[in-house]
């Protein structure tokens, strides 16, 4: 079941002097199912806040069709979704625990104060909980931001370059919470550029350049596909026996060949254990999402 | 309800940090306090005298308290994108617009009461005299100022904080002196200026309705129709008023 569905979205700007239509999204579409993962990568001005706005409703898309558990997006929807922006802004006069407090407000389901300290604690806040928003640093507001975000216990959450600003340790348990948020059944949708972080989350992808979707897909087959080279560890020949299949590495005593094919590879193994050579490891080497995501972009 | 209370609690708690108020509410305390000087120069109706200048700072007071919080009170939101976190929850456009409107309208009662109650002690210490009826004129003026606050909303949907404070000033100029834009209206023979008349006279809000100022420093009899006229007509211009503005901040994208 897909709980959400982005038709062929299309936003544009307008620019402030001439009032000149500058094109922010082209061709969105995608959908995220539910209980996933799902990644929206791409450079900076490719559209995925814009794609993200258009989502909650922060902005008005000018084509194409938004529908969130199988309905346009209305009032009631929003009980269910939880959403963090880039770059958050709070109110600066309220404590951690106040803020949570006024947000808790704006929904119909009751939240308590117990809920709400849980919740706090939960994103490594209880510290800070009393002191003011305005004195948080941007790690710390990352988390507050969070922690409004998942304040309703929805079940799509929404997050806007969530790694954004966090400390290695941050972003640890940015991941941490996005994957406990999963076993809950949660389905997460998320914007980045912070490649490793996504190719270690995500269980899906869509890759977003100058407005459109330019790729998309289960994380795992997209790389599985682009096998760069098998590396083969082989001990027990010399390099002047296997130099035929192509340059030789010596590690040790060990020596090391990478072949770009499976069947030279299989030509290899038959070759070595003839011979009375032993392989250590057969190692396909699979593109990075970084090299994949690379590889798109000049492609367009 | 809910978020309504929430939005305007949290809209009265950021107003009361604003160095506007601090500042607008000071310089209204020590004018309060300078008008003792008054009192020799009023020629034994020193009491009247003090009374007719701390309602009119009090009235002043408020109105630029509405100007300088209530213009911005929406476009601060917006600049500051603390917006984005709460348009996204399941709050309407009109729940968060009357929130909104509850947390000024508390902010500037709270001021303009504390400045009332200041003039209130002020003449009984010094004057040893009261007048009991001012508490009628602050009824009035309260409906006055919910009108002034709703005012500032709407514009706020739409425009920056000086133009909104400027046409805030402008319409609460015409909604004190509607009585003469009539009279002057029927004075100049113009057609176009009739019409112009006439449109601001039964569009924009009329405050000389519910002036009652005359009446209570000169103990004069006040129809008591006006008590249940004020509440209502505040009220439904109130809901116009928010109508509007949720209309067009309904319109609005927040980039």
């Amino acid at each position: 079941m897909n709980i959400l569905e982005v038709n062929h979205l299309k936003k544009y700007y307008r620019s402030p002097f001439l009032r000149k239509r500058v094109r922010a999204v082209e061709d969105i579409s995608f959908a995220v199912k539910q209980g996933e993962i799902f990644g929206l990568l791409g450079p900076n001005g490719a559209g995925k806040t814009t794609t993200l706005k258009s989502i909650v409703g922060l902005l008005k898309p000018d084509g194409g069709e938004i529908r969130l558990f199988g309905r346009p997006l209305d009032i009631s929807r929003r009980e269910r979704i939880g959403f963090l922006p880039e770059n958050p802004y709070f109110y600066r006069h309220l404590t951690g625990y106040e803020l949570l407090s006024f947000y808790a407000h704006l929904f119909n389901k009751h939240i308590t104060a117990k809920k709400i300290k849980e919740i706090l604690e939960m994103v490594g806040l209880e510290h800070a909980m009393h002191s003011k928003v305005g004195s948080y640093s941007k790690g710390m507001l990352q988390r507050v931001g969070f922690a409004q975000a998942i304040l309703n216990d929805p079940d799509f959450i929404i997050l806007d370059e969530p790694m954004s600003g966090l400390d290695p340790i941050g972003r640890k348990e940015m991941k941490d919470w996005i994957f406990k948020l999963k076993s809950e059944g949660k389905t997460i949708l998320f914007s980045s550029h912070i490649l490793p972080d996504v190719e270690m989350i995500c269980d899906r992808v869509a890759i977003i350049y100058r407005g459109r979707v330019v790729s998309t897909g289960v994380l795992s087959e997209i790389l599985q596909e682009k096998v760069r080279f098998i590396e083969v560890t082989i001990e027990g020949l010399d390099e002047k026996t296997l130099e035929t299949f192509g340059k030789v590495f010596r590690s040790g005593d060990k020596l090391m060949l990478r072949l770009t094919s499976e069947e030279e590879k299989d030509r290899l193994v038959s070759f070595v254990i003839e011979k009375g050579g032993r392989i250590i490891s057969v190692a396909p080497y699979r593109k990075t999402l970084e090299e994949h995501f690379m590889e798109t972009l000049e492609a367009q | 309800m809910k978020s309504i209370l929430g939005i305007g609690i949290n809209t009265f708690k950021e107003g009361l940090r604003d160095k506007t108020l601090l500042s607008v509410s000071i310089s209204g305390f020590l004018l309060i306090a300078a008008s003792r000087i008054l009192v020799p120069i009023s020629i034994g109706e020193s009491y009247r005298v003090i009374t007719d200048f701390g309602l009119a700072l009090v009235e002043v007071f408020s109105v630029l308290l509405t100007i300088f919080i209530g213009t911005r009170i929406l476009y601060d939101e917006i600049e500051r994108k603390t917006i984005y976190t709460v348009v996204t929850k399941p709050v309407r456009i009109s729940e968060f617009l009357i929130g909104k409107l509850f947390g000024l309208t508390l902010l500037v009662f709270s001021i303009q009461f504390l400045l009332f109650l200041t003039i209130f002690l002020f003449s009984k210490i010094y004057l040893h005299f009261v007048f009991w009826r001012v508490f009628v004129w602050f009824f009035f003026l309260f409906f006055e100022m919910l009108i002034l606050n709703g005012v500032a909303i709407l514009l706020s949907t739409f425009t920056t904080p000086i133009t909104s404070g400027l046409i805030s000033m402008l319409i609460y100029i015409i909604a004190n002196t509607s009585n003469y834009l009539k009279e002057l209206s029927q004075m100049v023979k113009l057609p176009i200026f009739t019409y112009i008349a006439n449109f601001l006279y039964y569009f924009l809000p009329n405050f000389t309705l519910t002036n009652v100022k005359t009446e209570i420093l000169y103990n004069l009899p006040i129809d008591k129709g006006l008590y249940l006229f004020a509440p209502s007509y505040s009220i439904m211009y109130v809901v116009f008023l928010l109508t509007i503005a949720t209309m067009l901040f309904e319109k609005r994208e927040f980039y």
